[in-house]
């Protein structure tokens, strides 16, 4: 019993960091499903944090401030992968309104470079708000493409 | 005649233009201050945003309530129980006669916080935090349930610099996402004096923190002792990642004691510990936390000064104790709005003193689902079972449950 906790830790350790790798691996970061659900999975973190113990708000705020410069390399990401989807010939990216699917990538771009300056200013407080603004256009977007 | 009749109108004119104008810059001037007022608004998100020259005030905090049902009570009077409701390896009771089964609710987790923000000319902001909650002192159950406040945090954070009270650097940047953490707990809010470089994903901070001493006197009493020099100093560095976060801290202090508390005893000694977290995300938003702790001397740093950072020998001198701990920590997530945590810890010493009766070990195991109906509202359910085992191998248990409802507001 004194030694199963520190070995079986490591054990999950070791699966857990090879599990990753694979996973990295494994994904394609231009596709951009994977890209939005990497972003989901971000936000909900990033909303979680309010529930860590211990932490003061301070904290919280330098990690809020960690988490958005994350969420900025995979907002990019989008704005990228939406410049490349204009050009797919694929059925159903033709049927999108091209003007108002440029609008909504515009936005995106423009939530980007807002977050950008939030978190040089760190003004922590208009990140959130922010991110429910890309959430909504995210949302936006995919009920014009499915 | 008509000349000057013109020139009257031309006046008149001229005059209600002007008189217009202004009314419009007044009418622009005045819907520029509503959109204004209205983005603030919007951006408030729960604080109440003052604004006084370059600096920003933010309010928040929690409100919370915890039911917690124990299968053996420490005994102490309602209103000044909070051994029954905090839970670490202390408060795992060993004299329980008539102390089976006690259920108790308890407001005082709520908390209240105030921060600023204040331009600086280089942009870099100093940032402040003053935070309470009502761990005060103790009150009665009879009738008001009245606490006293009690300060948590007061510090200011520039370029780098922390200054006041607040979280040691040896605790570690992650823990467990159970309602209670595990035994090993690093738990210490202390002065300190601290200073953070970032490079990049990555941090090195050193501090001088306050120190203070728990030993244990040759008949087992724990006794903390004021004859500290020096400060407590600690190394800690971090990582961030995408999918993971780490840090490592290093302490090193000197235990000094000087004849105190009738002890004849002057003596001292330098002691030394770490303090490793890893947090993973293994897929999702699931997670895997483990953390090891541990040290000669490390004592009030690990598991509420569980276990002392020194002992008296029959030589009169002060012998530092090697104590050490660890969790492994699961959090799923079944759903966005629910999850699941699991959590075990254990602490344990190799006693200087051979003394019996003396703690030896402890563990404990966490289970329980959190759901949080709303995005800042969290009801939660945790079963724990925690043991604590003598020197002299006799064995003690607990088992609670915890019901958490709070709002961060």
């Amino acid at each position: 019993m004194n030694y199963f906790i520190p070995f079986a830790t490591v054990g999950i350790l070791l699966f857990s960091g090879c599990y990753q790798k694979l996973l990295k691996k494994s994904i394609n970061p231009s596709t951009h499903s994977q890209t939005s659900t990497e972003l989901q999975t971000m936000m909900h973190q990033f909303d979680n944090l309010i529930f860590q113990h211990y932490q003061s708000e301070l904290d919280r705020d330098q990690k809020r401030i960690d988490y958005t410069k994350d969420m900025i390399v995979i907002v990019d990401k989008l704005v990228e992968n939406s410049k490349n989807l204009q050009n797919f010939t694929n059925e159903q990216v033709k049927n999108i309104n091209q003007e108002s699917f440029q609008t909504l990538a515009h936005d995106l771009e423009q939530k980007s470079k807002k977050l950008k300056t939030l978190v040089m200013n760190y003004k922590v407080e208009e990140i959130s708000p922010t991110l429910d603004e890309i959430n909504t256009i995210c949302q936006r977007c995919h009920a014009q493409v499915h | 005649m008509p000349k000057f009749i013109k020139l009257s109108f031309l006046t008149l004119f001229f005059s209600l233009y002007l008189y217009a104008d202004e009314n419009l810059n007044t009418y622009i001037k005045n819907l520029e201050e509503r959109l204004q007022i209205l983005e603030n608004k919007e951006y408030s998100q729960g604080t109440l945003k003052l604004t006084s020259s370059d600096t920003t005030m933010f309010l928040g905090g929690r409100v919370s309530l915890d039911t917690i049902y124990l299968s053996r009570a420490n005994g102490k009077e309602g209103g000044s129980n909070s051994n029954d409701q905090f839970f670490n390896a202390n408060n795992i009771p060993i004299e329980t006669e008539g102390e089976n089964s006690e259920l108790s609710l308890t407001a005082r987790q709520s908390k209240f916080w105030m921060k600023t923000r204040t331009k600086q000319i280089n942009e870099r902001p100093l940032l402040t935090l003053i935070e309470v909650d009502f761990w005060g002192s103790n009150g009665n159950e009879r009738n008001s349930n009245s606490y006293n406040l009690r300060l948590r945090h007061a510090y200011m954070v520039y370029n780098g610099w922390t200054l006041g009270q607040t979280n040691s650097l040896f605790v570690g940047s992650s823990k467990p996402h159970t309602l209670l953490s595990p035994v090993d707990n690093v738990f210490m809010r202390q002065p300190l004096i601290s200073y953070k470089k970032r490079f990049g994903k990555r941090s090195l901070a050193v501090s001088f923190e306050e120190p203070e001493s728990v030993i244990m006197t040759s008949s087992g009493d724990k006794i903390t002792v004021n004859d500290d020099r020096f400060p407590d100093f600690i190394m800690k560095y971090e990582q961030h990642s995408e999918w993971s976060d780490y840090s490592l801290s290093l302490l090193l202090r000197e235990l000094h004691i000087d004849k105190e508390e009738k002890q004849e005893v002057s003596d001292t000694l330098l002691a030394y510990g770490m303090n490793f977290t890893a947090h993973f995300h293994t897929s999702n938003d699931n997670t895997l936390t483990f953390g090891f702790v541990g040290g000669k001397g490390i004592g009030r740093y690990m598991a509420t000064s569980f276990f002392p950072s020194a002992s008296i020998t029959k030589e009169n001198k002060i012998e530092a104790q090697l104590s050490w701990g660890t969790h492994l920590a699961y959090e799923h997530w079944f759903n966005p709005k629910i999850r699941l945590n699991i959590a075990t810890g254990k602490v344990e010493t190799n006693n200087v003193l051979t003394l019996g009766t003396i703690d030896k070990k402890a563990w404990s195991e966490h289970i329980g689902i959190q759901y949080n109906p709303l995005k800042k509202l969290l009801l939660g359910i945790e079963y724990i079972h925690g043991e604590r085992i003598l020197q002299n191998k006799k064995r003690y248990d607990v088992d609670r449950i915890y019901l958490r409802g709070s709002y961060d507001f």
